[in-house]
């Protein structure tokens, strides 16, 4: 059994990240063709309404976009950029998950001892699609101390 | 998660600000960009003229516009500059003065003592009388023009005797006021040619100063 922590094969990862990008970019047109809208649909009577219709539809669409790409975009992309480099093997057994949250290279990790050579500390990322209970024995696939890949 | 999205406020909370403080500063002044009047949404006069009382003008002239001019106007703008501003000679010359209707006290078109006019009257575009009396369809009698080199280019607003239309009711000096109509504006019912017969705010403001 095999788990990575994109959940996917890579292509699917990277169009499902894609696929968000575009979702950011029709949102901000959609924000654009209302302000063309209340821009036009302006005149004297409405003036105050539709200035504030501009700026709450433009406010909106930005706060959307940084926080749907805080969210959604950058973690995937950062979890696409360690599972692009360069890992090294582990092979041991799970002894003990942290409850706690470490963040390593940006990413929020849990802490993972492992049973192996000796006892040997690794994170596991939050927010990948690796599942891991205590007492399994995996081998792990590393990059720079996050678990990226395992195989039993 | 909220620890993330305390975490991220934390982070980027500043650009959350800078999205909307970015976009009411664009959308302000795009709308006050569209709602600045158009040129046939407004009158405007500009006065090089002492004793003037500009606050009355203006208020007597915006709260009487509906009653003054069949034109949509949503604004008569008068503004006054003392009589002396040796600027005006400038702003004529470089055509930097585009209101309608330009108000100017005598004493400004006549010789100074270093012999030269602060304003040369010949700046002024010549119009022909016979088509502003058309205009003005004998709403005013006696229409006193100012010449230059026999050609009407002004019309005086008060006469010698210090009698005068409305403009007396705001104008408390002796000096007799000459007004210049812009060859540029389209509010004078295309006395020079230029813009839409129908507009004729000007005009009739004119014609408000004018008479009683």
């Amino acid at each position: 059994m095999k788990q990575t922590i994109l959940g996917m094969d890579k292509d699917s990862f990277v169009e499902k990240i894609n696929f968000r990008k575009r979702l950011i970019v029709s949102a901000l047109f959609g924000a654009v063709l209302l302000n063309v809208l209340f821009t036009f649909l302006r005149n004297d009577r409405n003036h105050g309404l539709m200035l504030f219709l501009n700026i709450f539809v433009d406010a909106l669409g930005g706060w959307f976009a940084i926080s749907y790409h805080s969210f959604r975009i950058s973690p995937p992309k950062k979890l696409l950029r360690i599972y692009e480099a360069k890992r090294s093997m582990l092979r041991g057994k799970v002894v003990e998950i942290s409850e706690e949250t470490y963040t390593i290279q940006s990413i929020p990790c849990r802490r993972v001892v492992v049973e192996g050579n000796g006892q040997q500390v690794v994170f596991l990322p939050e927010n990948g699609a690796i599942t891991l209970n205590v007492g399994e024995s995996w081998t792990f696939s590393l990059a720079s101390g996050l678990v990226v890949e395992v195989e039993t | 998660m909220r620890k993330e999205v305390l975490s991220h406020i934390q982070y980027s909370g500043w650009k959350y600000f800078v999205v909307l403080l970015a976009s009411i500063l664009f959308w302000t002044t795009v709308f006050s960009a569209l709602a600045h009047p158009k040129a046939h949404e407004k009158v405007s006069i500009s006065c090089f003229v002492d004793e003037l009382e500009i606050g009355l003008i203006n208020e007597r002239l915006n709260a009487e516009k509906e009653s003054i001019t069949a034109q949509k106007l949503k604004v008569i703008s008068v503004e006054n500059f003392p009589s002396g501003d040796p600027m005006l000679g400038v702003l004529l010359a470089t055509r930097k003065i585009t209101s309608d209707i330009l108000i100017v006290s005598e004493n400004v078109l006549a010789l100074n003592p270093s012999g030269s006019a602060q304003v040369d009257p010949k700046t002024f575009i010549p119009f022909s009388r016979e088509k502003l009396e058309e205009l003005l369809e004998g709403k005013v009698e006696n229409l006193d023009f100012y010449y230059v080199e026999g050609y009407a280019v002004g019309i005086y607003l008060n006469k010698e005797d210090g009698t005068s239309g409305r403009f007396g009711d705001f104008y408390k000096g002796n000096e007799r006021c000459v007004a210049f109509l812009s060859n540029e504006s389209v509010n004078l019912g295309s006395l020079y040619d230029i813009g839409d017969p129908s507009n004729r705010a000007a005009l009739d403001v004119l014609v408000y100063l004018l008479t009683k």
